[in-house]
């Protein structure tokens, strides 16, 4: 995990710098676009919120780089059942979130119940938490979604407009959690998705971050910069400018 | 009276958004330079020199302060000494002629000690939250000495050298929005005067332009002991700060798609209603005819050495010419009914492209009290959700309605992809490479609209189901980004270049032209196929003018007359 490494100076980042740079770092390890972008969007709403650590983003992506975590098993997802695809790995926060915020999303259907989401051996429960924190801001009406962190814990609490609320437990906890079982009680409800208004949310002044973390996130995006060639030299942008008129 | 009604339709995406179009606009009165100088003029902007810090070789600090209503904003400048050998316009340069930071606020001496040290090293340093806008410019060598040259011996610089470069110093970059630790947009976007797009990035230029100004009268005096002129201010008004742009700016549009609809959108609208109005006034006809004679001078003094552009702007004049030589014939031209609608369709057939863009920009002009509020609407910020309730064959529908420009494409050829955009090593920057004979395509930039969409269809044509896009996405995570796309972009018909940007035939300026226009750039003055120069607020009112009644008569500048 990334919170091996040694070095815990802060350092004072921009809300853009984040979202970028967690993009690209999920693009370097080949997760698929949508899903970067998602883990992207995540990202900045925590940030612009005070709640939120770059940690759990880079411990999700170097489960998923270092071969620990994989995909979801996709029969079993149809059903709200979500494994990994083979016992010898954890399933990834990164990969699973966008389709369990997909399957809250679609419970939107006015029936007067309530169905449950099983996440089994989650690697990072909180990227998965704060995903879910994410999407209620544009469900509204106070809608709730309920999670419980199992085996052996006892962190359980829920998100509704935005926000992140603990029954039990607390983030610096959450943030300590790995590769268990999440289960999800996910009410129906039934109202139009919401275009919030983004003048309710505040762009922080100050982002802190841990360096050695952010400095490890760079080197997985940095992974998408190509060195330039001969040719790309010639016939770049620029070539055979002179400069000095 | 009344008139029989002629609401003319906007003109269509698949004209407007064509990368043919967007290589041949203008700016308008909705260009973010021209809006910013509207507003320093009717919110009585302050700009002041607080500091000229700076030696007899004109190196060392200054400070210009904005006073707006509710802020102020301070350009720190360090100007400094750059070896020839190290001066370049590309953006992989490591050192400049002078670089600057807009700070939010008036800065305190740490403040410009900090600055000092992490400006001048521009992409490598770290900036606060106080800090909104990072920049760096070179001198125009050939014109600066001139220019120095000729008041150190209480001489006006010759006006005929000075339009044919059109500033003293241009800008290699201009960042904003976060980068490098920069303030993020949503810091200052509710300020009214940051609220429109690129103001704090155009309020630099601005500011930076009134800097290379007072540089030159600074070395002229410093070599002559006071016995040297000041630069005419009419000569001044006719210099702007020049710029060098590259493929940095093309992912942009691609990237910003219901922005980029909403700047186009309003252009459109624009030109809708003023095609629209039964009649034109004296007044109007008056102001109409005195800037297409203007830019008719103008574009006899664009004068460049890219041979295509050179061909444009002769038939340009040409078919000015014709247009002015009609209208002195035929006073009834303007006076009939609908004379703006009258006038585009007669010229949309047989004018050049970027002709009929430049009589547009035109129809714009004379009418501030239609046009102006429209670019209020020209910001966004992305606050939609993705919806997985929609179904396969509702997002094949508006596929199929939206995007028919990118499944006329076909894919299977290898031309259509014959290009690739990626990051580079050097400084982070997009740049594009040959898919079949450079290194690098599996670092692909994700911005293959076209082709993705092409893909997308392909593939719900094949399954043929109807699902909602929360289960098909579980079996096809990797569109879910094109699938996100193509829904939240329903109904924006500007959103989308409607052209492949990976194809062969793709020429990467026409991109950067229509993004260049919308900031209000002129003289373009092509390099190659992949990056330009242009000229910024040529002609703008000087600082202590901005409170003067044309303030925002400068579009199409021309050379002053010089006693």
């Amino acid at each position: 995990m990334f919170s091996d490494y040694p070095g815990n100076a802060l350092m004072r980042v921009s809300l853009n710098e984040i979202q970028t740079l967690i993009f690209k770092a999920c693009i370097s390890i080949g997760l698929p676009v949508g899903i970067s972008q998602d883990a992207s969007q995540t990202a900045g709403h925590v940030f612009s919120r005070h709640i939120g650590s770059i940690q759990p983003f880079a411990d999700a992506i170097f489960q998923l780089d270092s071969n620990s975590s994989g995909p979801f098993d996709a029969p079993d997802a149809f059903n709200g059942i979500f494994r990994p695809i083979t016992t010898s790995k954890a399933l990834s926060s990164l990969y699973t979130t966008p389709t369990v915020c997909d399957q809250i999303l679609v419970r939107n259907n006015n029936c007067n119940s309530h169905s449950s989401i099983a996440l089994r051996n989650l690697d990072i429960p909180a990227v998965m938490i704060f995903g879910i924190m994410f999407i209620t801001r544009y469900i509204g009406n106070d809608v709730c979604i309920s999670w419980r962190i199992e085996q052996n814990t006892s962190i359980n609490g829920l998100c509704s407009n935005g926000n992140l609320i603990f029954n039990r437990g607390s983030f610096e906890e959450l943030y300590t959690i790995t590769n268990k079982s999440v289960s999800l009680d996910v009410p129906n409800y039934n109202s139009a998705l919401n275009h919030f208004n983004t003048d309710n949310v505040t762009s922080s002044e100050t982002l802190d971050v841990d360096s050695s973390t952010w400095y490890l996130l760079s080197e997985y995006s940095e992974r998408l910069l190509v060195p330039s060639s001969d040719t790309s030299r010639m016939t770049g942008a620029g070539a055979g400018t002179v400069d000095t008129d | 009276m009344s008139y029989p009604g002629n609401q003319v339709e906007i003109r269509p995406s698949t004209q407007v958004m064509r990368l043919e179009h967007l290589g041949a606009t203008f700016q308008t009165r909705l260009s973010f330079m021209r809006r910013l100088i509207r507003r320093m003029h009717s919110d009585d902007w302050k700009i002041s020199c607080d500091e000229f810090d700076l030696d007899n070789d004109g190196y060392g600090t200054a400070i210009y302060a904005v006073k707006t209503p509710n802020n102020i904003y301070s350009l720190i400048c360090f100007s400094h000494y750059l070896d020839p050998q190290n001066r370049t316009d590309r953006v992989i340069a490591e050192h400049w002629d002078s670089t600057f930071t807009l700070f939010d606020g008036i800065p305190t001496r740490s403040d410009v000690k900090r600055l000092r040290e992490q400006t001048t090293k521009q992409e490598e340093g770290r900036f606060e939250s106080t800090d909104l806008v990072l920049s760096r410019a070179n001198k125009s060598l050939r014109l600066f000495d001139h220019v120095v040259k000729s008041l150190a011996r209480n001489q006006q610089p010759d006006p005929k050298i000075l339009n044919s470069i059109g500033y003293l110093m241009r800008t290699t970059a201009v960042y904003a929005n976060g980068k490098f630790g920069l303030a993020d947009r949503g810091l200052y976007s509710s300020r009214p005067e940051l609220t429109p797009p690129y103001q704090i990035e155009m309020l630099t230029v601005y500011l930076i332009r009134e800097f290379s100004l007072d540089l030159v009268d600074h070395l002229a005096k410093c070599s002559t002991e006071n016995r040297s002129a000041k630069l005419d201010r009419n000569l001044k008004r006719h210099l702007g700060m020049g710029n060098a742009t590259g493929l940095g700016m093309a992912p942009f549009l691609v990237q910003h798609p219901i922005l980029i609809h909403n700047w186009f959108e309003a252009k459109e609208s624009a030109l809708s209603m003023v095609r629209s109005l039964p009649e034109a006034s004296a007044d109007k006809i008056g102001v109409f005819n005195k800037l297409l004679a203007r830019s008719y001078q103008h574009l006899s003094e664009w004068n460049i050495e890219d041979k295509r552009q050179k061909e444009k702007i002769q038939i340009m004049k040409t078919e000015l010419s014709l247009l002015i030589d009609e209208l002195s014939h035929n006073s009834q031209l303007l006076t009939i009914l609908y004379p703006w609608d009258n006038l585009y369709k007669r010229v949309k057939s047989t004018w050049s492209v970027e002709g009929v863009e430049l009589l547009v920009a035109l129809l714009l002009e004379p009418y501030p009290e239609i046009v102006d509020k429209l670019g209020d609407s020209l910001d966004y910020q992305d606050n939609i959700i993705f919806d997985p309730k929609q179904t396969t064959q509702e997002l094949l529908r508006v596929i199929e309605q939206q995007y028919m420009w990118a499944l006329k494409i076909n894919f299977d050829q290898p031309k259509e992809s014959q290009y690739f955009w990626y990051y580079s090593q050097e400084k982070n920057e997009p740049r594009r490479g040959n898919r079949y004979s450079e290194n690098g395509v599996e670092n692909e930039m994700n911005i293959t609209i076209a082709r993705d969409i092409w893909g997308l269809w392909k593939t719900l044509i094949s399954t043929n189901e109807n699902i909602p896009l929360s289960h098909f996405l579980i079996s096809h995570p990797d569109l879910r980004h094109i699938c996100r796309r193509v829904q939240l972009l329903t109904g924006y018909a500007y959103a989308e270049i409607q052209d492949n940007i990976i194809s062969e035939a793709c020429k990467p300026i026409d991109i950067l032209r229509g993004k260049l226009s919308f900031f209000g750039a002129s003289k373009f003055d092509p390099k190659s196929d992949l990056w330009t120069r242009i000229t910024l607020c040529q002609g703008a009112p000087l600082r202590d003018e901005l409170s003067h009644q044309q303030a925002d008569d400068w579009c199409f500048p021309i050379t002053p007359a010089m006693p």
